[in-house]
């Protein structure tokens, strides 16, 4: 399905924004958007990679000057004049859990206009999602808040920048599998950290299409 | 149990009901509100009772309440919020009831802002409410070491009968790790509480919790004793951890996320033949003087780096008494140091530049 409107959701520590900053510098044209909706993190959001966005292209929907480091709730405007724009391609982070994909549901009505995607990012070691169970009732929880359906769900089992060993993989990919069956939605690809797919590659059983990703979201002390 | 990924705040939500920690009372700030989000989740699951109080000051005020029951119990904060505490950390000081309470530090004075801040030391190692007191300081640098301190506070609390602070930084908070608790769970069973408020049974004096001692003589007398309670903290209670000390030109004092960070400028100035070694107080108070002092015999330079304008460098200087020159390397508002700003601080010691 090829789309120009992609929301990537998820719960707190899935990846979402890793994958939605590597969607962003992927794609090519002139009217690409990356909107920040993430009312619920302080840290660790897609604006605070404004600079490299906007060198390679992106423009970031955000807060704008000091508000852009506030806590407060802010949804500028500007989302809905860029989903309103029918060439432009709009990539949407969410904040974490059910919590984050209300901030989504106002912009139900205009996302579903056009052809969408609105992916699930699924790490199974956090423990809010250890199991397709658990799984299912958090996506069920974000698409009742945001009113949207999930189209899709993106395997992302890490431990952010631990290793994680090929066979956890293949098991976050299985149960992942199990949650897509259950729900009647394509389980899209896995992702895994360029590093790391470098390390395991040879002993990969992961199945799904894989998204090698450079990481971005890194700790003051990495060198 | 295996590791999973968690957010600082969460895990120290989990690690205090890992040590039996029941009661939580708290009011949501930013950076520390995912941790009052996961106790009003958690705590009804495991049969403990979770508050949301309609400010700071009733918060520490219920905690008072429930330490005098003898029940483990927490409440936390972040900079402005956890200043709101004082008057009832002294209370709880005073009255000698055990506690934790949580300080995820952002950026001040005043409101400040969201972004990781070390501008509390002062506040919470040198007293902070009004008295002669002291609170024990802990101060994780990982997400591990949350769940090893957070046991560690609630055990100090019930063995010395003293609020005990935990003092984190939003990335701290923020930030996630891998993990793994222990199967075992705490209960605090293991202390005696004969002291608590919970009802006599006809068979003494009623059991009397406060802060109030009208007599001076007796005043005094209280104060003697938390005094000598302390001088038993400082002998017991000292935690640090040390790097490459022992053959090291220079040596970094650092606490906290800010400590990881100068270990990877250490690396780095290790691996150009510079011999740098790292001294991290896990407890801030007691300060671990004596290390610090005994290292500074050996070593050409001190640099003590923090988030702050230079706060802990003042226990650095009172330790080192003048053996070795200490320099100080710090961003505040809010910014972290990075490990390059570090690196060069390092390079700045090799020539003799000491600021």
């Amino acid at each position: 399905m090829e789309s120009n409107r992609i929301i990537v959701t998820g719960h707190y520590g899935s990846g979402k924004t890793e994958y939605a900053l590597h969607e962003a510098l992927q794609k090519e044209g002139s009217q690409i958007y990356l909107c920040d909706l993430d009312v619920i993190n302080p840290y660790f959001r897609s604006r605070d990679y404004k600079e490299e966005l906007e060198v390679n292209g992106v423009n970031l929907v955000a807060p704008k000057g000091d508000l852009m480091k506030a806590d407060l709730p802010i949804v500028t405007g500007e989302v809905a004049m860029r989903l309103n724009e029918k060439d432009a391609t709009v990539i949407i982070d969410v904040g974490g859990d059910e919590d984050g994909a209300t901030v989504l549901g106002q912009f139900a009505p205009v996302i579903e206009e056009m052809p969408y995607e609105f992916l699930f990012i699924a790490n199974m070691n956090r423990p809010s999602v250890a199991t397709a169970e658990k799984m299912i009732s958090v996506i069920r929880a974000i698409e009742l808040n945001s009113r949207l359906h999930v189209t899709g769900i993106i395997h992302n089992t890490h431990l952010c920048g631990e290793a994680v060993t090929s066979e956890e993989i293949h098991h976050g990919e299985t149960v992942c599998q199990e949650v897509s069956k259950k729900l009647g939605v394509p389980l899209v690809a896995t992702m895994i950290e360029e590093e790391l797919y470098k390390e395991i590659s040879e002993s990969l059983i992961a199945k799904e299409q894989l998204i090698i990703f450079k990481r971005r979201l890194r700790s003051p002390w990495y060198v | 149990m295996g590791k999973v990924l968690m957010k600082g705040n969460e895990v120290i939500g989990e690690a205090a009901i890992h040590a039996g920690c029941y009661y939580f009372f708290g009011y949501p700030i930013t950076p520390q509100s995912e941790l009052v989000a996961y106790m009003a989740k958690r705590l009804p699951e495991v049969g403990g009772l979770f508050l949301q109080s309609e400010s700071e000051v009733s918060a520490i005020n219920m905690v008072y309440g429930a330490a005098s029951a003898g029940k483990r119990v927490m409440t936390s904060s972040s900079s402005p919020g956890f200043s709101l505490k004082q008057e009832g950390i002294s209370y709880l000081a005073g009255a000698e009831l055990p506690a934790v309470i949580v300080n995820v530090a952002r950026g001040g004075p005043g409101l400040g802002n969201i972004q990781p801040s070390q501008s509390d030391y002062f506040q919470v190692t040198k007293g902070g409410g009004h008295g002669d007191y002291h609170t024990p300081v802990l101060a994780p640098a990982n997400l591990q070491e949350i769940i090893e301190l957070t046991s560690d506070a609630f055990r100090i609390a019930d063995q010395y009968r003293t609020p005990v602070i935990l003092l984190g930084d939003g990335m701290l908070g923020q930030m996630m790790e891998p993990v793994e608790f222990n199967e075992k769970t705490e209960t605090g069973d293991n202390f005696m509480k004969d002291w608590a408020t919970t009802g006599t049974e006809g068979d003494g004096l009623p059991k009397v919790i406060t802060s109030l001692d009208l007599n001076d003589v007796k005043l005094e007398q209280r104060n003697h004793r938390l005094q000598a309670k302390y001088r038993k903290i400082e002998n017991n209670e000292t935690k640090v951890e040390v790097k490459n000390v022992e053959e090291a030109d220079y040596v970094i004092v650092a606490y906290g996320t800010v400590a990881r960070i100068a270990h990877s400028a250490i690396e780095k100035a290790r691996q150009d033949g510079i011999k740098v070694g790292l001294i991290r107080p896990i407890s801030l108070w007691p300060f671990p003087k004596k290390i610090i002092s005994d290292t500074s015999k050996n070593v050409k330079a001190i640099l003590t780096v923090e988030m702050s304008a230079g706060q802990m460098v003042e226990d650095v200087r009172l330790a080192v008494e003048g053996k070795s020159p200490v320099s100080f390397y710090g961003r505040t508002g809010g910014i972290i140091p990075t490990v390059d700003e570090i690196y060069r601080e390092i390079l700045k010691l090799g020539k003799g530049v000491t600021s």
